[in-house]
């Protein structure tokens, strides 16, 4: 009975998502309903009148609030410029080094930004310009950025780990360290794919002209304020003197006065950049509130313990069931957007892994890397929408081609993580605590 | 839109614009507040007294209080499938199944935190470090919620303008 429930549930919450209820209305709506059909009103009316307290009163999630904050000032301190044009005077004389150089720029910006959305609008304006002007192909171009966007919930601060760490209650801190290597290493990839397209076929990703010494140093320099940013808020996490909510203070903090120093904060700057991270963090919130009230149905439908038996009689290798969930999400990510995805399924799918022996940090990183690739599939990729926005004339289909090579790159991550955990677990495993 | 729905829609402006701008503040003062006990506890060697439960407040305070606004400026990002090969007529009467939906939704949790918080306040729940009692948190969860029920009553009156799914 509560089995058939939960089954019509998830279809009547699926159905709601594709009519473009908003999940979190939609995740809230199914639970209570689907509470109530199992449960006495009594117990379904106390459930709604302390989950919404519960949820809100709560530590963690000040750091989304904090880190949001920090990326919008980020955003309009013109950090971004500096970014691209540091790597720019570095590596912008390789052949396709404008877009090399447009990938690391992305995961500089990832690294104070937690919105793969914000990273690709941000580059994409400075970028694609510089590219269009040297006569970059235009898939390479508006693939480049597409892809080089989806660094920002890998590299820390990420909201994809902090909504998995809410959901599982895995620490946020481990999460973040964990997405480092893995994040400079999707770059690599990324840089990789670019140099082999553009020694296939030069004309992809013509040369620019290689800077002095002299010039790369200032360029350099003017990124020092916002790499010391970088290390300060990782470098605390990771030697253990403050917490994720303390590091989110303090990098917010920090890019304040830096912006302030950059003479580019104004009072209609800062009311801008405080009400934007209100909004971002009210509709993230509301994703979890949904989430709360949907977990409590869910669990006493005992779909996630049905599943995970149901898995466990089909004495499949721990391997195979793992290559079956990314590949699960992989196909979800093609019409699912990555946070609602994670929401609807990990309560199935976190005691699964954990039944299966496997590290739940090291699935954290894995699962972000494949809502990456989510974000770039067709038909509904978010973050080529967002490129689509900014390159004029470049129609739809061109940024889709150009985008596949660069998620054979995010394929290879993925694997490379499976192959070996240790580049998630590497720096959890030794920070100090 | 009529008169009267021009004026809810600017009173409903004002209050919610109100509401966010107090969370803001809130949040720039949890930012100062964190990163001074950060200062104080390396530095001055004296942390400041209670900034967990204080962090706890905040965040209760910027969610519900934000809550209204995002609804209202509607920062959802959405994903449209099915929705998009829909005849107008039944786009407009999904959009208001939906914001009726989500107004019920909210104007029960409203309603149900204010039964709450009665007994909350008779048990003298209160917070971990700085013992302070919680129920008038409770009543800040009922108005956010109400105020986003409201929000979203008001969108099965007044549409939101049709914009595009990526902004």
């Amino acid at each position: 009975m509560s089995l058939t429930v939960g089954i019509l549930a998830l279809a009547g919450l699926f159905l709601m998502i594709f009519l473009r209820v908003p999940v979190g209305i939609a995740l809230g709506i199914a639970g209570v309903l689907g509470y109530w059909s199992l449960n006495s009103l009594d117990t379904t009316l106390a459930l709604m009148g302390s989950i919404p307290f519960e949820i809100g009163y709560n530590y963690d999630l000040s750091i989304i609030a904090l880190f949001v904050l920090m990326g919008n000032l980020a955003l309009v301190s013109g950090m971004s410029r500096d970014l691209y044009d540091m790597a720019r005077s570095l590596v912008g004389h390789w052949p396709g080094g404008l877009a090399s150089a447009t990938v690391v720029g992305c995961a500089g910006f990832a690294a104070v930004s937690g919105s793969s959305l914000a990273s690709a609008v941000t580059m994409g304006r400075v970028a694609l310009p510089e590219m269009k002007r040297y006569d970059y192909d235009p898939r390479l171009a508006t693939g480049c950025v597409a892809a080089g966007g989806t660094l920002g919930i890998l590299i820390p601060p990420s909201t994809g780990f902090i909504i998995y760490a809410l959901l599982t209650e895995e620490s946020i801190g481990q999460l973040f360290l964990a997405g480092v290597i893995p994040g400079i290493v999707l770059t690599g990839l990324f840089m990789a794919t670019i140099a082999l397209l553009t020694w296939w076929r030069p004309a992809l990703g013509p040369k620019a002209e290689r800077l002095s010494w002299a010039e790369r140093a200032r360029s350099v320099a003017r990124s020092t304020s916002l790499v010391g940013i970088v290390f300060t808020v990782l470098g605390g996490i990771y030697l253990g003197v403050f917490t994720p909510v303390e590091a989110a203070a303090i990098g917010a903090f920090m890019t304040l006065v830096l912006t302030a120093v950059r003479r580019k904060l104004t009072w209609a700057v800062l009311k801008f950049c405080v009400l934007e991270t209100i909004k971002t963090f009210a509709f993230v919130y509301l994703i979890v509130i949904g989430a709360f009230l949907f977990n409590p149905f869910l669990a006493v439908t005992r779909i996630p313990s049905e599943m995970a038996s149901f898995i466990a009689t089909l004495e499949l290798a721990p391997i195979w069931v793992l290559l079956i969930i990314v590949f699960g999400y992989i196909v979800l990510g093609t019409f699912l957007e990555g946070i609602a995805m994670m929401v609807l399924t990990i309560p199935i799918v976190y005691p699964i892994i954990i039944d299966m022996g496997y590290d739940p940090i090291w699935f954290g990183v894995l699962l972000v890397v494949v809502l990456e690739m989510s974000l770039i599939s067709p038909p509904l990729g978010l973050n080529v929408f967002v490129v689509k926005g900014i390159a004029e004339g470049v129609p739809m289909s061109e940024i889709f081609m150009g985008i596949i090579p660069f998620w054979g790159a995010m394929l290879v991550c993925a694997a490379l993580l499976i192959a070996f955990p240790e580049l998630a677990l590497f720096l959890p495993e030794t920070m100090i605590r | 839109m009529s008169e009267r729905q021009s004026q809810l829609a600017r009173a409903t402006d004002i209050v919610t614009s109100a509401a966010a701008g107090a969370a803001g503040v809130v949040l720039i003062l949890l930012m100062l507040l964190t990163t001074a006990d950060v200062v104080g506890r390396y530095f001055f060697n004296s942390p400041i007294n209670g900034v967990f439960d204080l962090t706890h407040f905040a965040v209760s305070i910027i969610t519900y209080l934000g809550l209204a606004y995002c609804g209202w400026r509607g920062a959802h990002v959405v994903i449209e499938l099915l929705y998009d090969r829909l005849p107008t007529v039944a786009r407009r009467v999904l959009n208001r199944a939906t914001n009726l939906a989500g107004c019920t939704l909210f104007g029960l949790i409203s309603w149900r935190t204010a039964v709450q918080s009665i007994d909350v306040r008779e048990m003298g729940e209160a917070s971990q470090m700085l013992e302070v009692p919680l129920y008038p948190l409770y009543y800040l969860v009922t108005f956010g919620s109400g105020l986003f029920a409201w929000v979203l009553g008001l969108r099965i009156f007044i549409p939101e303008p049709e914009s595009d799914a990526t902004t």
